[in-house]
Formats: structure tokens, sequence, C-alpha cells
């Protein structure tokens, strides 16, 4: 079942002489429950995609949908909106907020909607992710992996349709990232979640059920690996 | 600074004019200030200095004896000495032959080593000697063996030192938010092996060229507004009676000093981030430049998070998370609006209460007034001038009178029922009636001393024209032969100093007063021969009537006092026994045209002009008096207001060194609130909170401190509350907190259009910001 369609996106930055294609006519489908990897080298458009994908950049030409919904039809707020409820953005740099606690960052996106978040789904999760006893803390009072682990558990509260993680392993040693792949693939698999996930190490590329190669803006490959 | 230094940092200026205007301002700001107290400051203290040597001589040291000419070369031949000179009207006399001469040094701080050698030198010993202390005291020089000597330099001194360290604190926080937004640069600079000092000279020559511009522009335009507030100041004193008029000068020393002392503020300011700064290691620097980094502590704001949601909690948090960095911001924006309230509430409060007590309650009682010191009221109505005062046109009423003090002696039964009443708080008596001695007797009183009370008399010595229009005024029978009693007093009991009411002070059974000297040095317990023999006899005066209406004067009858007035030609016959007159007497003129500012200028011209003869004169007439109080209040309104104004920029100006300065850590946070689903309607509100809370902040700790203040002062002052209600200046202060809301708004309002212009995704992508 589709969850995510790209036709013939394109996104051009600049103008001019100083014109620069980073997406070129991409045709993408994904769906519901997949775990994809987006591999290609740096500057290819991989990144571009994903932002694409996440309503934080708009595509000069193409249609993105998920699960419906127009990308390009959408105005700034309701991006934004879309972004806080259907998609949840996992980040290199974890983008946590240092002035809030661990739990409020997870729960944020549920209280930009004034929603209170669900305990149990919140104990389940942290615990999943092994970080249910750094609730209280600051994000800077937490290691690289833990902080990683915050900005999951907060992608995965609100239930998003899907999971973009850009370079999440980026700022991470062997181990941590060993543990954030794994993590990664159980929500997949415990919560069906489907996952796009940009990476240049290889190794984490092949945990994926399919991985897509970016090369000059265009997908150059697509392998299917189950 | 080297020319490619100096393009390098016009280029960097240009290119961060977000963070290079709010330097600018802070520089300005700090300049026009210091430039200000410093042009005033001189210019008061070389007013003072022109006042003492007018009034007491050009002098620094003076040596008094019996001195020859050998003497005086003798002296002029010192070393330090400048000039000797016999000092004006100390010619010798017959009679001692001595002189005095007055000394000038060529080092005066020298003074009160050399003029002890000097005396020496003449065979005088050190009593022949003294010193101008209070001219002195104002080139900071003073005898080492006072030691409460006169300090106005020092507290000017003081005052400004104290200026310059708040300007440092307040303005270094501009300096060191524009520098922090260059921390990356910095850090790679470091990194390619710039040492600390070489970081040090790089952002101290770029504070150099940000800040000599706006320092010139502020130090030029202080001067101009010392100019101006002196000049009008002088205006003001020139029309004020006895006010020195100063005018304006800047000495090119003071000029050169004030010009020191801002660049040595604006350096200091400038140095304390710089020093920071260049300490930080190039990793330190680096991840200094993507984050706001908070630190450890409570960033929670359950009030913010409560009153605006979400928005209200990251706003709380953020502002928390930079506390360090607003502090200056909230602390300037908050003196200067308390500061501006307060003056203005205080200046409204004083204006009623003068209204009150002067211009409102003396409105029909004069409209031209002369004071001539020195002078009895009997030698002025024998000369020609009252009669011609009477005659000028434009004058209606005229009236001169003069005042005395004397003690009066009533019978116990003659106090009124309702003075009785209270009398035990009312201080009407001066002492109790069994001190009065029972042996005592009061010739010429129906009465003896015994069982009588003594009270204070006040007494008013009219001219007997104005005391016979007077008699009939009050419905008693015209005669120059007694006094007619003002038959009242202040009953502080059942009423307040603002809002009088008054009960009778005698039974109005008595036919005559016994009234004695109120000098101290005649008791009751004199025996009255002793009291002849020392002038200090007392006389019984018959009473013509009471009444409870007083002359209408510009005088403030005494509360608890016995008031009578007297004609003259009675005055004439008592005064060598009571005695007790004041030095001064005053004519008081009612005009024909009593509004008319023009015809109250003119009468006041053409009394002067007739009093001219009579030396220590002064005139002044009505509206003009409420004219110069008004500009008086206004100038002080005008100079406070101004600094009030001048501390609020400083604020602002932090304000916009913060917002702008941070605008790349902030970006990184708000892509990150973007990233995770903000709105961009919820950016501009979690802005808004941010801006309410420091433009908030102010007024939070105004009113209620105000209110305090001001409730406080009605209640002591009895006024009515509702008063001042309807005159409290409402609108200058809405005004003054409205554009500093605005500055507030703007400020936020440019950094948020500027984040939201910048892409999203830039931002995300940005390495180097993680």
């Amino acid at each position: 079942m589709e969850l995510l369609q790209c036709e013939k996106v394109s996104k051009v930055y600049g103008s001019g002489s100083s014109q620069v294609t980073a997406l070129d006519g991409i045709d993408l489908t994904v769906n519901r429950g997949e775990f994809v990897a987006i591999v290609g080298a740096s500057g290819s458009g991989k990144s571009t995609l994903l932002h694409i994908l996440g309503t934080v950049e708009q595509p000069t030409e193409g249609r993105v949908t998920i699960e419906g919904t127009d990308l390009s039809a959408l105005n700034a707020a309701q991006a934004a909106v879309f972004r806080r409820r259907k998609v949840g953005l996992i980040y290199q740099s974890y983008n946590l907020i240092p002035t809030m606690t661990v739990e409020r960052n997870i729960c944020m996106p549920l209280l930009l909607d004034r929603k209170k978040p669900d305990r149990e789904r919140l104990e389940r999760i942290v615990t999943s992710l092994g970080i249910q006893d750094k609730l209280g803390a600051l994000p800077g009072q937490l290691s690289g992996g833990q902080q990683q682990r915050a900005a999951i558990a907060r992608s995965l509260l609100y239930c998003p349709a899907l999971l973009l993680a850009d370079e999440p392993t980026g700022n991470l040693d062997r181990k941590n990232s060993r543990e954030i792949v794994d993590m990664l693939k159980l929500s997949n698999r415990n919560y069906g979640q489907t996952i796009l996930l940009v990476t240049h190490d290889e190794k984490i590329a092949l945990e994926a059920d399919r991985i897509i190669t970016i090369a000059d803006g265009r997908i150059a490959a697509d392998e299917k690996r189950r | 600074m080297r020319r490619e230094d100096k393009v390098s940092v016009l280029e960097q200026m240009r290119n961060n004019r977000s963070y290079s205007i709010p330097v600018a301002a802070a520089a300005l700001t700090a300049a026009l200030m210091l430039s200000f107290l410093c042009s005033i400051f001189y210019c008061f203290w070389a007013g003072e200095v022109a006042n003492i040597v007018e009034e007491e001589g050009d002098w620094q040291g003076r040596i008094t004896g019996t001195l020859t000419e050998e003497d005086l070369a003798v002296l002029r031949s010192f070393g330090n000495v400048k000039s000797a000179v016999v000092s004006a009207g100390s010619e010798p006399s017959g009679r001692t032959g001595e002189i005095t001469v007055d000394i000038l040094l060529y080092h005066p701080r020298r003074i009160y080593g050399d003029m002890p050698l000097l005396a020496d030198k003449l065979g005088l010993t050190t009593q022949a000697i003294s010193y101008h202390t209070l001219l002195l005291s104002r080139y900071l020089i003073h005898d080492p063996a006072d030691k409460e000597p006169p300090r106005l330099l020092t507290v000017y001194l003081v005052i400004l030192t104290l200026a310059a360290l708040s300007l440092v604190l307040i303005i270094h926080n501009a300096f060191g938010v524009s520098m922090q937004a260059k921390v990356r640069q910095l850090g790679i600079l470091s990194g390619i092996g710039a040492t600390p000092r070489q970081i040090r000279v790089y952002l101290m020559k770029e504070a150099a060229a940000l800040c000599i511009a706006p320092a010139a522009v502020g130090y030029a335009a202080g001067v101009g507004l010392g100019a101006a507030v002196v000049s009008a100041m002088k205006r003001m004193a020139e029309r004020v009676t006895g006010a020195y008029a100063m005018d304006f000068t800047l000495h090119p020393a003071v000029a050169a000093a004030d010009a020191a002392l801002i660049v040595l503020t604006v350096a200091c300011s400038a140095w304390i981030p710089a020093r920071k700064l260049s300490r930080l290691t190039p990793l330190e620097a680096v991840r200094n430049a993507g984050e706001l980094h908070p630190g450890q502590g409570n960033f929670r704001s359950p009030v913010l998070a409560k009153l605006f949601g979400i928005e209200g909690e990251l706003a709380g948090s953020a502002l928390k998370a930079q506390k360090k960095s607003l502090r200056m911001s909230s602390l300037s924006l908050t003196l200067s609006f308390l500061g501006f309230t307060l003056m203005l509430c205080l200046f409204t409060l004083s204006q009623i209460s003068t209204r009150h007590t002067y211009f409102e309650r003396y409105q029909e009682a004069w409209d031209v007034m002369a004071t001539i010191g020195g002078t009895k009221l009997a030698d002025f109505a024998a000369a020609p001038e009252l009669e011609a005062c009477r005659s000028l046109a434009g004058a209606d009423n005229v009236a001169a009178y003069q005042k005395a003090t004397a003690a009066g002696l009533i019978p116990a039964e003659a106090v009124s029922e309702e003075l009785e009443a209270v009398s035990g708080e009312v201080e009407a008596f001066s002492e109790e009636p069994e001190e009065i001695s029972e042996e005592v007797e009061a010739p010429g009183s129906p009465e003896t001393a015994a069982g009588m009370r003594k009270v204070h008399t006040s007494l008013i010595v009219l001219d007997d024209e104005t005391f016979l229009a007077y008699c009939e005024s009050a419905g008693i029978t015209p005669g120059l032969d007694g006094a007619v009693i003002l038959n009242q007093v202040w009953d502080s009991v059942n009423s307040s100093f603002r809002y009088k009411s008054y009960i009778p002070f005698l039974k109005e059974t008595q036919e005559a007063i016994y009234l004695q000297s109120a000098d101290e040095r005649f008791p009751d317990s004199v025996s009255e021969g002793k009291r002849e023999a020392e002038g200090g006899k007392g006389v019984a005066i018959p009473i013509l009537g009471y009444t409870r209406e007083a002359l209408l004067l510009r005088e403030e009858y005494e509360d608890n006092a016995l008031v009578q007035f007297v004609p003259l030609s009675l005055w004439e016959t008592i005064e060598e026994a009571i005695g007790g007159a004041e030095d001064d007497m005053y004519i008081r003129i009612l005009a024909e045209d009593r509004e008319n500012p023009a015809a109250l200028d003119k009468l006041e011209e053409q009394v002067t002009k007739l009093l001219a003869g009579w030396q220590e004169a002064e005139v002044e007439n009505r509206i003009s008096e409420k004219e110069n109080n008004d500009d008086l209040i206004a100038g002080y309104q005008i100079i406070l207001g101004g600094l009030c104004g001048i501390l609020a920029l400083a604020g602002i100006a932090n304000v916009w060194a913060y917002t702008m300065g941070f605008l790349r850590q902030r970006r990184r946070e708000f892509a990150r609130y973007l990233s995770i689903g903000m709105t961009p309607d919820g950016l501009c509100r979690m802005f808004a909170v941010e801006a309410f809370v420091i433009a908030g902040r102010p007024l939070l700790i105004t009113l209620p401190l105000t209110t305090l203040i001001v409730a406080y002062m009605i209640k002591a002052s009895y006024l009515n509350p509702m008063e001042f209600v309807a005159e409290a200046p409402w609108l200058p202060v809405l005004g003054f907190y409205m554009i500093i809301v605005l500055c507030v708004a703007l400020a936020y309002g440019v950094s948020v259009s500027r984040i939201l212009r910048h892409p999203l995704t830039e931002t995300l992508r940005d390495d180097t910001m993680i």
C-alpha cells in the first residue's frame, strides 16, 4: 500500500550561472511499513529529497503526495502542522531544545498541538529506547547516543506516517550507531513504522529493506533487499 | 590603525549592520550622557566659583596685621606668591594700623604649608592667617586639619565616576553581543594560530572603528544639550529674584578630559567582552557559534506556560537561558521607566501641593509684591514712595506691612470653649498657666499674671490707611489706637493641615490684651523693674474688635498663634516696649487688571523703578512667579526626563544588540522548532511573548512601586487621591512606555522577519551549527 509518491520532483537552487540542480525529476514510491535507505555521495541530493518529503522545503517542479496529501498545495502553516503530525524528522545534530527537559522535548510535537501526551505510550517508547531514567535531564546532560534516542522518541510519539532520518548516526561512535539503527529497525518491525534513512554508511544502509542510490539528483539505483 | 585594517573593519560593519547599529547606539548614548554631565557639572562648578569670588573676593589666603610696604615686598618676593594686594576697604585704620593682605599663589595646593611660613617671615603668629576655604575646596584643596571639609567638587567627580562605571556595565553588553556574533570567525582565527592578544587587538580595532563616529556625535550632542540646558537655566535664573545666572563655558582641559573619559568608558566596555572571547579555545568558539548555551538550571516558566501555552513556555525558557545577556537591557529599561514615572508623579504631587499651599491660596492676596530688606515700615511710610505706589497706573490696592512677634497674656477664662476642649492637643499656649509666677504683675493689664495664660502672638503692622480700610471691611469701628484680633486657631485635632478648619481662640469678652516681648531673655519670672530696665517692658493695647476674616495678604498666618493686626500709629508707640519686629517690610499691590501678565509686568517694572532708591528692594509679580515656577519644574523635568531617556536608549540598544546579535543562534533554535512542526505563526507568538516580557517587566515593576510610593506621599501630604488621579501624568508615562514597547517590538519584529526570510533548510544543513 503506497504511503509516499514522488512524481518528477526537481529542485533547483539559485539562478543563471550559479544555478544548481539538486534533484532532477525524481520518481519514487514508498509503501507503508518499508525501511528505505537513501545513499549517495555528498551533494547528490539525498538530503534535499528528505527535506522535501519532510515539508521543510518545496520542490521546484513535480508533485509529492504522502498519505494522499499533496505537499505542494500546503502553505507554510499547513506544512508545519503536517510535519508535526505526519512526519518525524531525525537529524544528525539531534535538534533537541537545550533549555527543556528530555521529556518536554519528546512531547513537544503534541504540546505544539495543545495535546496531552499518552503516558503509557511515552513510557513504552522511552523504555524501549533505554532513556526512561533520563526524562528529567536537560539534553546537555546526556551523551550523544542518548540525545539521539530522545530525538527518535520525539519522532515516534505522535505515531507519524513517515519517519525521516538524516544521517542519524553521523555524530555517534560505532556502538551507538549500531544501537540507533537497531532501534529504528525495531520501530519499523514492532510499530510498522515507515522509515526513510539517509546515510553515507553502507553497513547501515544494508540494514534497510530497500536501498535507493542517488547520484547527481537522480535515482541511480533502487534495490529491494527483502 | 593600518589602512587595510580600516577597510576590513568597515567592510565587516557594512556586512553586519544589525550588529553594528546597537554598538554604535551604545557608544553614542555613553558619549552623550558623559559629555552632557561633564559640561553641566563644569558649568555648575565654574558658576559656583564665580559666585564665591564675586561675593567673597578673589583670594586664597589672607594675612592681617600691622604691615609695612617692606612687609608687602617680603610677601611678594616669596617664590609661590603670585600676588599680594591690600584688601579693598582694609586701609590702615588709625586705631590699630592693621591691614589685610589678599594673597594668590602660583601653586595653591601648597597654601596650607606656605602661609604659616609667610606669617613667620613677617613675625606674625598663625592667628594672623585666614584661608578662603570655600574657594579652595572648589579646587579640591582642603585644610589637612579640617575633618569635614566642603566636598562639592568631590561629589561631582564621584557622580561622574559612577555614571561612567554604570555606562560601562550597561553598554559592554552591546559590545559583547556584537562580538559574540562573530565568535565562529574568532574560532577559525584562533584555530589557524592567532594569539589571544591578536584577537583582542582585532576586536578592539573593530570596536574603535564602530564607535569613533557615534562617540564624536554623542560628544558634540552632549555638549550642545549641556549648553541648551545651561542657557535655559540662565534665562530662568534671570527672571527669578536673587538666583545666580551662570553662563555656559567649556574649558579646553575639561573638553579634553571629557573626551578622554568617553574613550576610557567605551574602551573598557569593549575590553571586557574582547578579553573574554579572546580566551576561548577554537573548539569552544566553534561550539559557541551555533547555540545559545544555557548552562544548567531550571528554565521552566510556569506562568508564561499557563498564559501563552507552549509558545510561552519556549519563550520563557529562551529568556531564562539568556538572562545574563538581557540583564542590562531589563535593568536600563526598568530604571528609566521607573525613574520617569516616579519623577512625573512626584512633580505632579508637588505641583498640586504648591498650588494648594501657595498659588491658589494666595491667588486673591497679591499681584505685585515688594520686599524691602532692613527697613522699618515707619521709615518707609514716612517717605513719599508709599503714596507714589498708590497712585501708580494699574495699581488698585496697596498695603504696606511689617511682621512682628510678641507674647500675649490672656485670662484663662477668656479662652474659647472650643479651644479649651482641645487645648491638650492644640499647641496654642506657650506654657501651662501654673508656670507663670503669681508674683509678677502685668502693668497696664486688667489682670495680674496669676491665672493668666501665655500665648504666641503674631503681629501684622499695617500702614494706617490699610488698617482703617480693613476695620471697615471687617465691620469694626475704625480707629488707630487698638488692634484687631484674628480670632481663630487651627483645629489640628479635627482637620488636617491640608484642609484646615478653625475654631475661635477667645470668647471675645476682653477689651484689651497684654503683650510683652517674645524674647526669651524676659521670662515671666523676671521682675517688671528689670524687664523695663532692659527694654522688655510689656504693654496693654485696646482691642478694637474681633474677626474671623484675615486681611488677604500673601502670608501664612501662624496656625497656633493669636494673630493681631495693628496700625502703624499704635505700633510706633509700643515697638520700643515689646520689640520683636522682623527686619524686612512688605508692599502688597493688587492690580486693576489682575489676569493680564503684561499689565502685571508693567506694574512690577514701575514699582521696581519707584523703589530703586531703597537698597535690598526686590519686586515680583504673581503671574511671572507662577510661570517661573512652571519653567523651573519644566527644566527639572527636561533634565531628569532626558537622563531617563538616555537610560532607556541604552536599554533599547541592548535589546537590539541581543535580538540582532544572536540572530544566527536563534535561527538554529527556530529551525529546530520549525522542523518538529511549529508554525511560523507559533514562532511569531513566541517572539511576541519574549518582547512582551522584556517590555512588560518595566511596567510590572514600576506600577506597584509607583503606586505604593505615590499612595504614601498622598497620605503623608493629606491630598485628595482623586485630585492626583485627575492630574496624574498618564499621557507622558503612557507615551514613554509605548516608545519602549514599540522599540522592543520593532527589534523583535525585524529579528523574526530575518529568521523567517532565511531558508530553513540552509540552517538545518549548516554543519557548523552542530
